[in-house]
């Protein structure tokens, strides 16, 4: 035994727990469970191989090795043989049981597949995969169970919601999903079907509200489209008519089968193809206007009928909703025709009330509500600016209380003078007008009124008054010429009767001692006679009328002299409280005259001044030059020239307007019998004057004094004595050119006589527009500029004209005014020389010296 | 009346059904439904819609092989 080895020695086997690892034999192969190697233990063959292969094993091969392991073999391979067997059996029963498993398997699947969800199987078996297959059968037939609950209840769903869908699509509204589900799909399903169902149905409802709305409100446009007293039709967008009422057809006479389009309406409506075309373009133009929905534009046409009539349409168009055109058609022919009639009327009224002269005027409530142009031609306010003006802004002041208050009590009722006459006053604000007003109250667009016409009677009083001076004048002249024509015819007798008064006593005085009781009464005598012969004198001044010599006369000469005379004297004497102051004019023009003729007339008028004054006074005697150069009215009527003027005024009791009237006339006095007049002073005057070519202004009021002016022609003739050579010389010219511009031929060949006379060249011109354009080829020194000049540019004018183009223009202005406006202006603009007309030479002459000398 | 004929043999649940819904829209009060189905569910299904849809389960008739004829009345 002792050569034979242990296998854990031999392997460096660890493995304790093996049965061979503590066999003293050392026979490890044939004992059971050992560990050697671990692999092929289970397996008999296995192990018998790795044990033949064992170096060990063949180390320690013997007999007794051989048999025991022989004998171990023949025993592991009995229980081998043995354990196969059982395990056959074992493997015939797992066949039988899974077959049958499988068929109830199979059978169930089948089912299953069949569409059964109920199939269930008995889960016993010996078999786990038997057992598990059922299960999965089951539970798959469960879920299947489950899907197809669901799918049908879905389907159910499904089914109701289509039923109920459809019965609302075949109108019953009344149908709602009334299933209830476990599925919450489902259920929010029904509840939005059966939602929108009753939204469909709520609109449904609201519609046929609204057709039913709409029906009704057809039904009553068709009434009213059909009984309507206009023509209405409906077009579509397609220009097609959908509806034409009655009224329309009545009207046009066209159907609708006449004009089916708006094309065929206007070629029937409107055949003449000119004015067709405006009417288009007039439905154009509108139709921009007409394009918002609703509105309405009314426009006017002329539409030919069916039977060829004309008809003048009114047309309303209204574009609706849908598109369609509403068109309503109302005649107007009448109005039209009736409008027609009444512009031409009122063209006729306008036309009547602006052209005629008289202001036609109508008052509300003290204020102008019509004024025509004739009443703003008259008070010079544009008729805009007289409509709601207070009218009594257009009477002149002294008339406005009384008009005003005439106007209030015919508003109040009362019966008023409806003619009278009353003095407006033009914007200006100086015009007088005198008119003759008419008025009375009417009803004027249902308000209360004042109507009236105004007449501009100005020319026609102002005519009157002419006619009536004029007449008076004549008749006064008559009276002066048949009392001088008696006069001078008793004058001349009486001249020759008293010539012996007057001479004899001279003669009998001569032979009479000084002593002689006969020397007074004779010189009573003479005295009386010569007292006659004076009277005869101014008799025969009056009868010797317009033979008087004429000589050149200065007449402050006149003046100074007389108040010098003896007879002043004598009058101062007699009348001790009055003064007498002269204040005579330093360079008075000279007049052509007698020079007796006017002593007298001068003394007269002293006489009759301190008569005037039984309480004392001052007596002015005063004399000027004046231009007159627009006519003057007073007592007599002054034209246009040079004058020289004598000017007595007193302080005294004045005259009356009677008086006045009668001053003039021989033998009428106011003063006391058998103290002084002859009652033939102031007739002397007024002869004198005549004579002269005189007039006289006599301006006086009772217990205001009086004014008495008399004006005399001028005249340049010289009195010898008066030509002052060295004073002439300081103010010649030299040859300079001097333009004289004045409108009056007179005043033209006096300035050129003096001009020309004191050294200077002299162009003459008439108007201020010729002056302008001669100057424009033309150069001038100095300019003697006339400032109103009629018709044409004054002097103004012109120099602003010339100074346009010749600035600097030297220019003398000239007027027989005072300065105005107008003259400042001049001067503003650099004419410095102001003269006043009359002209003297030496006025004239050192105007223009200072001015060229400038 | 009408009776109208609806043959769903070989048809798995829920098409019968569905096809019956379909069916139903065409037919009047009064009107049969006669529907023929083998679905195991077939009948079943019949029953409840007729039950949902408020129709009448007129009769069945089972003709074997799982082919069941069911009556449906429209009212």
């Amino acid at each position: 035994m002792s050569d034979k080895i242990k296998c854990n020695d031999f392997f460096d086997c660890t493995k304790e727990d093996c049965p061979a690892y503590g066999s003293e034999n050392a026979n490890c192969w044939l004992i059971d469970d050992t560990r050697c190697r671990d692999a092929g233990q289970d397996n008999f063959l296995a192990k018998a191989d790795l044990c033949l292969k064992c170096p060990v094993f063949k180390k320690n091969m013997d007999q007794d090795a051989m048999e025991a392991s022989c004998a171990m073999l023949a025993r592991q391979f009995t229980e081998a043989r043995r354990a196969l067997h059982e395990r056959d059996r074992e493997l015939e029963s797992i066949s039988m049981e899974m077959a049958i498993g499988l068929s109830e398997v199979f059978e169930a699947l089948k089912l299953i597949a069949a569409g059964d969800p109920h199939v269930r199987l008995n889960e016993d078996s010996s078999l786990e995969l038997i057992v598990k297959l059922k299960q999965m059968v089951n539970r798959t037939a469960e879920n299947m169970g489950e899907m197809v609950d669901m799918t049908h209840e879905f389907a159910m769903g499904l089914a109701e919601h289509f039923d109920v869908l459809h019965r609302v699509s075949t109108g019953d509204l009344d149908a709602r999903v009334q299933g209830e589900s476990a599925v919450e799909l489902l259920e929010s399903f029904k509840t939005v079907t059966n939602r929108m169902i009753v939204s469909v149905k709520e609109e449904i409802d609201h519609r046929q509200q609204v057709t039913r709305d709409l029906q009704v409100s057809e039904e009553r446009f068709r009434t009213f489209a059909e009984n309507a007293p206009i023509g209405i039709t409906i077009m579509k967008p397609d220009l097609t008519f959908a509806f034409i009422n009655p009224t329309f057809t009545k009207m046009f006479g066209y159907t609708r089968a006449d004009i089916p389009d708006k094309p065929t309406w206007f070629k029937k409506a409107y055949p003449d193809k000119a004015y067709r075309e405006k009417a288009i373009a007039k439905w154009e133009t509108y139709r921009g206007k007409t394009a918002r929905i609703g509105e309405v534009q009314p426009i006017t046409l002329e539409v030919c009928c069916k039977d060829g009539l004309k008809k003048t349409i009114s047309f309303g168009t209204v574009v609706m909703e849908n598109g369609r055109h509403f068109v309503t058609y109302t005649d107007i022919t009448r109005q039209a025709r009736a409008q027609e009639v009444l512009k031409e009327s009122e063209e006729k009224y306008r036309t009547l009330i602006d052209n005629i002269q008289d202001g036609v005027i109508l008052i509300e409530k003290n204020r102008f509500l019509f004024v025509n142009e004739a009443m703003a031609r008259m008070t010079g306010y544009p008729v805009a600016e007289l409509i709601g003006m207070d009218f009594s802004r257009v009477i002149a002041p002294e008339d406005v209380q009384v008009v005003v208050d005439r106007y209030r009590r015919r508003q109040a009722g009362e019966d008023v003078k409806r003619n009278y006459e009353c003095r407006l006053q033009h914007k200006d604000g100086q015009t007088r007008l005198t008119a003759s007003i008419h008025v009375g109250i009417i009803s004027y667009q249902n308000r209360v009124v004042t109507i009236g016409t105004v007449k501009d009677i100005t020319d026609r009083k102002m005519a009157q008054q002419e006619r009536r001076k004029m007449a008076e004048k004549l008749q006064r002249s008559k009276k002066m010429e048949a009392i001088g024509t008696l006069a001078g015819g008793v004058a001349h007798d009486l001249n020759n009767i008293l010539s012996g008064i007057v001479s004899y006593p001279e003669l009998l005085l001569m032979d009479l001692p000084d002593d002689s009781p006969l020397k007074g009464p004779i010189l009573t005598i003479q005295k009386s006679g010569e007292r006659a012969a004076a009277i005869v004198q101014d008799l025969l001044t009056l009868a010797r009328r317009g033979v008087a010599t004429m000589v050149t006369v200065d007449l402050n000469r006149t003046v100074t002299e007389y108040l010098e005379s003896p007879e002043f004297t004598k009058l101062v004497s007699f009348h001790p409280r009055v003064t007498v102051e002269s204040r005579l004019s330093d360079d008075l023009l000279n007049v052509s005259g007698s020079p007796v003729h006017l002593s007298k007339t001068i003394m007269n008028l002293v006489s009759n001044a301190a008569e005037a004054m039984p309480e004392g006074g001052k007596i002015i005697v005063s004399t000027e030059n004046r231009y007159v150069e627009r006519f003057i009215k007073g007592y007599d009527e002054v034209i246009e020239g040079e004058y020289a003027t004598l000017t007595v005024s007193d302080t005294g009791v004045g005259i009356s307007p009677k008086d006045i009237e009668q001053i003039f006339e021989p033998f009428y006095t106011k003063k006391v019998m058998g103290r002084s007049g002859t009652g033939l002073g102031m007739a002397v005057v007024w002869g004198t004057v005549k004579d002269h070519k005189g007039y006289i202004d006599l301006r006086s009021g009772e217990g205001e004094g009086t004014t008495v002016t008399l004006y005399f022609p001028v005249t340049r003739n010289h009195l010898p004595e008066q030509t002052d050579k060295s004073s002439v010389d300081s103010f010649m010219g030299n040859g300079q050119c001097i333009l004289v511009v004045d409108d009056m031929p007179e005043q033209r060949e006096i300035v050129s006589a003096i001009l020309n006379r004191l050294g200077y060249t002299v162009v003459t011109i008439s108007g201020g527009e010729a002056a302008v354009d001669y100057l424009k080829d033309h150069t001038v020194d100095l300019m003697v500029l006339d400032m109103i000049m009629d018709p044409g540019i004054d002097g103004l004018e012109t120099y602003r004209r010339v100074a346009a183009f010749k600035p600097g223009q030297k220019a003398v202005i000239a007027s027989g005014f005072s300065e105005t406006e107008r003259v400042r202006s001049l001067q503003r603009l650099g004419v410095n020389e102001y003269l006043k007309k009359p002209y003297t030479l030496e006025k004239i002459g050192l105007a223009i010296k200072r001015t060229l000398a400038d | 009346m009408a009776v109208e004929i609806l043959d769903m043999v070989g048809m798995k649940c829920p098409q019968p059904v569905l096809k019956i819904a379909v069916k139903a829209t065409e037919m009047n009060p009064g009107d049969i439904l006669e529907v023929v189905g083998d679905c195991p569910t077939f009948e079943r299904d019949v029953r409840v819609w007729c039950q949902r849809l408020k129709k009448t389960f007129l009769s069945i008739l089972d003709e074997g092989a799982g082919r069941k004829r069911i009556q449906i009345l429209f009212e």
